[in-house]
C-alpha cells in the first residue's frame, strides 16, 4: 500500500459567472522515501490540488475524489480532524520564507509552539529538540539564536526555519510549494541539497511543486506534468526528460534556458563600437532609515562601476539580489541620488540642457521586473501606451496617437480590442508586451530591462525574449539586461556583467565568461545553476557558496568576496582587488586576487559530455 | 480612425461607470433618497403656506396634522417643523457638501504634493498641518465668530479649515507609498512631469481612500455644525439646521416628541444613505470591478 495515494481528484471553484475546474481527475501514488515533483506553469492547478489534499481550498472551492493516507481516507475531513494530519503527518513549506514566519515573535518561540501543540513536548526537551533539527538544516550556531527575530535571518536561513519547522514532528509527507522561487541561485541550491539530505535522513516522502525543471530535475524519482489542471505526462524523472511525450512537457523543456547547451551564434545585429551610454565611477546611494546626529547616514549600494553599452550591443548583468544590478540601473536613468560621469552619446549628462536631458529620455527606455505592477491599474491600455507620446509630445493629434499605439500593439503581438480595457484584464506575459509597447513608443536607442523575465512562466519568458531579440534588431537597439538567471542571460547577451556588493567582480564577453569564468563568485554562481536534467543534477553535489549574502551596509576590508571565498588568503584580507583585465585582449576582466584558470565549472564539462 | 470615434470610445468608460452604478442596487436606492432630501428642502419650503421664522402661538406644540397645513406639526415657540426641518437640511447639506470638497481638493493637493515630493518639502508642508494642529477649534471657531460676526460662510470655511488636515495626512501616507510604485517610476523615467505624476498617476490611485473618507467626512461635517449650533456657536436663529433643530426636539421631546423625531430622522437617513452611496460610487470607480 503507497503512503499517500490520490484518486481521480477533482478541485472546482464557483464564481458568481461560472465553476472553473482548477484540477481534473489527477491520480498519483507516493511511496515512504519516494519524491514527487509537480511542474506545470502559473494557473495549471499544481498549488490547488495541494491545498485541497491539505485541506486549505479557499471558501469557494470544493473537491471531489479520493486521497488516501495509508489506505485512510483524508480528503473533505471536518477542520479538527484535519488539524491532526496537518503538521503531524503532512508538512507543508511554503514559497515565501518572509511572510510564513510572524515577525514580532522569536525563532525559538515559533518553533517550540509546534513542538508543544502537536507533540506535546516539555519546554526543556522541545529545546533540545529544535536545536538538534536546525543543526539538521545546517543553522549554524543553531543554539544561541534561538531568541532572535525573523528578521535578523536572511532569507535562505528563514527558509531553513521553516523546513526544520515543517520537520519537527517527523511527517510522513513533506509538501514543498515552490520552496525557493524567492530565493537566489546560490541560496536555492543550498536548499535542495539539504531536502535531498533531509529526505534521506528521515525517510519522509516529498512532494515538491515547482515551475523550474531544473529545481524538480535533481530533487525528484518521479514527476508530474499538469497543464490547465490537467495531469499531461506522469513517469521516472529520467525517463521523462529524456524523452518527453506531451507536447506540454516538450513545450516546458524546449522553452528553458539551459546553460549546458552549445552557446547559439546571437543573431542580433553585429554590435558596433560607438558607445551608446558610457558610466564612470557610478555611486548609487540610499539614505539609512537612522539618520545620525551628523548628516543622514547612507548606504551605498553602488559602488564606483565603470559600464559602457555600444550601440546594438546587449549588456547582461548578473548577481544575487541585493548585489546592486537594479540600484545600478537606476542609477544610470539619474533617478535618486548617484554620482559619477555618465555619457550619452558621447555628451557628458551633467552639462547637458534641459532639452537634451529629455531626449534622453525619449531614448533610454525601461522595462520592468513586476509585468502588472508597472502598469497604471486606472489607466486603459491606450492612454498607458500613448503617453510617452504625450510626455514628449511626439503626436499631438489623439487619432495620430490612437493609430501609433495599435500600431505598436500589433507589432508587440497584442491587438487592436484591447485598447479600452484596463491592466488587470491581462496575463502577466500580456502585460509585459504592453510595458515593452510602451518603452518602444519613443524608439528608443537603449532599452534597460530590469528582470524583464524573471516574473514570468518559462514559455511566456521564452516568447519575450524573443520578442526582445527581434525588436533589437529592428529598432537597432542597445540593451541593458538585468537578470539573476544566468542562463537567461548566456542567451541574451554579447557582454556579461557579473556584480557582487555593489561592484563589479567580472566583465567579460558570453562566451568567455561561461567557458573560462575567473572569479570564484562567478564559479560559484554557475555552480549553483541548476540544470534541467537530470543526469547532471545527480551527479553533482548541491555545494553552495559558503553561506549567504553579507550586510551590504557594512562591507569588509579587503575583498568583499572574501567571507564566501574558498580562495581567500591574507591578502585578501587586506587589499582590495581592481578590476583588471586577464590578457593582452582586455576584453575579460575580473576583481580577483586569485583569478583560476584550471578550475572550470561543472556546468562546462556537462555541457562537453552533451553536444559530444 | 476619426477623431469622433476616439472620443464616442472614451465616452463609453464614462459609460462603464455609470453602466457599474446602475446596476448597484443599493447605490441607486440611496443615491435616489438623497436626491429626494436635498429636492425636497430646496422645493419644500414654496409648497408650504408657513414660513421657518412666522410664530403662532395659537399653535404651539401642535402635532403633525394634514389641515392646517402644520405636515410636520409645530415647536415650542409655534413655528411650522416643515418649512424649518426643510431650511435646515439646507444648511446641513450644504454644509456637509461644501466643507467636505474644500478639505478634499485642499486635502488631496497638499497631501499628495507632500507625499510625492518628499524631503524638505515634505517636512514644511506636514510641519505647517501640525501646527494646524495644534490650535484649538473651539478657540479657532470663536476667534472667528468674533472677529467676522456670525455667518454661515463662517462656519464653512470654519469646518473646511480644519477638516483638510485629516485628509492631507491619510493622503500623504498613501501618497507615499504609491511612489514608490513601478508605474510611478516609469512615468518618472518617461520624463513626466511632476505635476503630470501628481494628477495622472497619483491622485487617481487615491480615488479609493480618498472616496472612503469623504463619505466618512461629510457625515463628520454635519454633526459638527450640529455641535456647534447646540452650543450656540453656529446658524442664528431664526435661521435653522438638522443639528440645531434636534438640540431643540430633546428639550421637549417627552411632550412632543415629533420636533425631535422629524429632524432627527432626516439626518440619520442622509448620513446613512452618504455612506452607502460613498462605498458604491467607490466601486464604480474601480476598474478592477467594473466587470462585476
Amino acid at each position: 500500500m503507497s503512503l499517500l495515494c490520490v484518486d481521480d481528484l477533482k478541485v472546482s471553484f464557483t464564481t458568481p459567472t461560472a465553476t472553473v475546474e482548477a484540477v481534473r481527475d489527477l491520480s498519483f501514488r507516493l511511496e515512504r522515501n519516494e519524491s514527487l515533483g509537480i511542474v506545470g506553469e502559473s494557473g495549471s492547478g499544481k498549488s490547488q490540488a495541494m491545498s485541497a489534499i491539505l485541506g486549505l481550498l479557499a471558501e469557494n472551492g470544493s473537491a471531489s475524489g479520493s486521497v488516501r493516507l495509508e489506505g485512510e481516507e483524508i480528503l473533505n475531513l471536518p477542520e479538527t480532524q484535519m488539524r491532526q494530519i496537518r503538521g503531524r503527518r503532512i508538512a507543508v513549506v511554503f514559497q515565501d520564507p518572509m511572510t510564513s514566519l510572524n515577525p514580532y515573535v522569536t525563532i525559538g518561540y515559533q518553533l517550540r509552539r509546534v513542538l508543544v501543540e502537536q507533540r506535546g513536548l516539555d519546554m526543556k526537551t522541545a529545546d533540545a529538540e529544535i536545536v538538534r533539527m536546525l543543526d539538521a538544516v545546517r543553522l549554524p550556531a543553531a543554539s544561541s539564536r534561538l531568541n532572535s527575530y525573523p528578521h535578523e535571518y536572511s532569507g535562505g536561513m528563514r527558509q531553513r526555519v521553516m523546513i526544520a519547522a515543517a520537520m519537527l514532528c517527523r511527517p510522513d509527507v513533506l509538501i514543498a510549494d515552490e520552496p525557493t522561487t524567492a530565493l537566489d541561485v546560490t541560496v536555492q541550491s543550498g536548499i535542495l541539497g539539504l531536502l535531498l539530505e533531509l529526505q534521506e535522513a528521515f525517510h519522509t516522502a516529498m512532494v515538491l511543486i515547482s515551475h523550474d525543471l531544473g529545481v524538480v530535475s535533481g530533487v525528484c524519482d518521479q514527476l508530474l506534468v499538469l497543464h490547465q489542471g490537467e495531469m499531461v505526462e506522469q513517469g521516472a524523472t529520467a525517463e521523462v526528460f529524456a524523452a518527453p511525450q506531451a507536447q506540454t512537457t516538450q513545450a516546458l523543456l524546449a522553452a528553458v534556458p539551459r546553460l549546458d547547451r552549445p552557446l547559439k551564434p546571437r543573431q542580433s545585429i553585429a554590435p558596433t563600437r560607438t558607445p551608446l551610454l558610457e558610466a564612470y565611477g557610478i555611486r548609487v546611494r540610499y539614505p539609512l532609515p537612522r539618520p545620525g546626529w551628523f548628516g543622514p547616514r547612507q548606504f551605498t549600494a553602488v559602488r564606483d562601476v565603470d559600464l559602457s553599452v555600444m550601440v546594438g550591443e546587449t549588456v547582461g548583468i548578473v548577481g544575487e539580489s541585493g548585489c546592486g544590478k537594479s540600484s545600478l540601473a537606476r542609477g544610470l536613468l539619474e533617478i535618486g541620488k548617484q554620482s559619477g560621469e555618465l555619457r550619452y552619446r558621447g555628451e557628458p549628462c551633467h552639462l547637458m540642457d534641459r532639452e537634451s536631458r529629455m531626449r534622453m529620455r525619449r531614448d533610454v527606455q525601461f522595462v520592468f521586473q513586476n509585468p502588472l505592477g508597472s502598469l497604471n491599474p486606472r489607466m486603459t491600455i491606450l492612454d498607458i501606451v500613448s503617453e510617452p507620446l504625450l510626455v514628449h509630445g511626439l503626436a499631438p493629434d489623439a487619432a495620430e496617437r490612437r493609430r501609433r499605439v495599435v500600431a505598436m500593439l500589433e507589432r508587440v503581438g497584442l491587438d487592436a480590442s484591447m485598447l479600452l480595457r484596463y491592466p488587470h484584464e491581462f496575463s502577466g506575459g500580456q502585460c509585459q508586451r504592453i510595458g515593452i509597447a510602451r518603452a518602444l513608443m519613443t524608439h528608443p536607442r537603449l532599452l534597460i530591462c530590469d528582470e524583464a523575465v524573471s516574473a514570468l512562466d518559462v514559455t511566456v519568458q521564452a516568447d519575450i525574449l524573443f520578442l526582445l531579440s527581434e525588436l533589437q534588431k529592428e529598432f537597432g537597439l542597445g540593451v541593458l539586461f538585468i537578470s539573476h538567471d544566468l542562463a537567461v542571460i548566456r542567451d541574451v547577451s554579447d557582454q556579461v556583467v557579473v556584480m557582487y556588493l555593489g561592484r563589479i567582480v567580472e566583465r567579460a564577453p558570453v562566451a568567455s565568461l561561461y567557458s573560462e569564468p575567473q572569479h570564484p563568485y562567478t564559479q560559484a554562481l554557475l555552480a549553483a545553476a541548476p540544470v534541467p536534467d537530470p543526469e547532471v543534477e545527480r551527479s553533482r553535489k548541491h555545494a553552495a557558496p559558503a553561506g549567504d549574502l553579507p550586510a551590504p551596509w557594512n562591507p569588509l576590508p579587503g575583498c568583499p568576496y572574501r567571507s564566501r571565498c574558498t580562495r581567500a588568503t591574507e591578502t585578501c584580507e587586506i587589499e582590495r582587488p581592481e578590476l583588471k583585465p586577464r590578457t593582452e585582449a582586455h576584453v575579460h576582466w575580473v576583481a580577483c586576487h586569485h583569478p583560476s584558470e584550471a578550475s572550470s565549472p561543472p556546468v562546462a564539462e556537462a555541457s562537453v559530455s552533451h553536444s559530444s | 480612425m476619426s477623431e469622433r470615434s476616439a472620443n464616442w470610445q472614451r465616452r463609453s468608460i464614462a459609460g462603464k461607470v455609470l453602466e457599474a452604478m446602475r446596476r448597484d442596487r443599493l447605490f441607486m436606492t440611496c443615491a435616489l433618497v438623497l436626491l429626494l432630501i436635498a429636492v425636497a428642502s430646496l422645493v419644500g419650503p414654496l409648497l408650504s403656506p408657513h414660513t421657518y421664522f412666522d410664530m403662532n402661538m395659537d399653535a404651539i406644540l401642535v402635532p403633525p396634522q394634514w389641515e392646517n397645513g402644520h405636515w410636520f406639526g409645530t415647536d415650542d415657540l409655534g413655528r411650522d417643523l416643515f418649512v424649518r426641518t426643510m431650511y435646515g437640511g439646507r444648511v446641513s447639506l450644504a454644509v456637509g457638501v461644501v466643507a467636505t470638497a474644500v478639505s478634499l481638493v485642499f486635502g488631496v493637493a497638499w497631501g499628495a504634493t507632500a507625499g510625492y515630493l518628499g524631503g524638505r518639502v515634505d517636512h514644511l508642508m506636514m510641519r505647517v498641518v501640525d501646527i494646524l494642529y495644534a490650535v484649538p477649534f473651539m478657540f479657532f471657531v470663536i476667534l472667528l465668530m468674533v472677529v467676522f460676526g456670525r455667518n454661515i460662510l463662517l462656519i464653512f470655511v470654519a469646518i473646511g479649515a480644519v477638516n483638510w488636515l485629516d485628509m492631507a495626512r491619510i493622503v500623504r501616507g498613501q501618497t507615499l507609498s504609491l511612489r514608490q510604485r513601478e508605474y510611478v517610476q516609469a512615468a518618472e523615467i518617461m520624463g513626466a512631469s511632476t505635476p503630470r505624476i501628481i494628477a495622472r498617476h497619483i491622485v487617481p490611485n487615491l480615488l479609493g481612500i480618498v472616496m472612503v473618507y469623504a463619505t466618512l467626512t461629510i457625515p463628520q461635517v454635519i454633526l459638527i455644525e450640529s455641535f456647534l449650533s447646540f452650543l450656540g456657536l453656529g446658524v442664528q436663529e431664526p435661521m435653522t439646521s438638522w443639528g440645531a433643530l434636534v438640540k431643540q426636539g430633546t428639550e421637549v421631546m417627552r411632550t412632543a416628541p415629533w420636533v425631535l423625531l422629524w429632524p432627527g430622522s432626516l439626518l440619520a437617513i442622509s448620513l446613512v444613505c452618504l455612506n452607502f452611496a460613498g462605498d458604491g460610487l467607490r466601486d464604480a470607480l474601480d476598474p478592477k470591478d467594473a466587470h462585476r
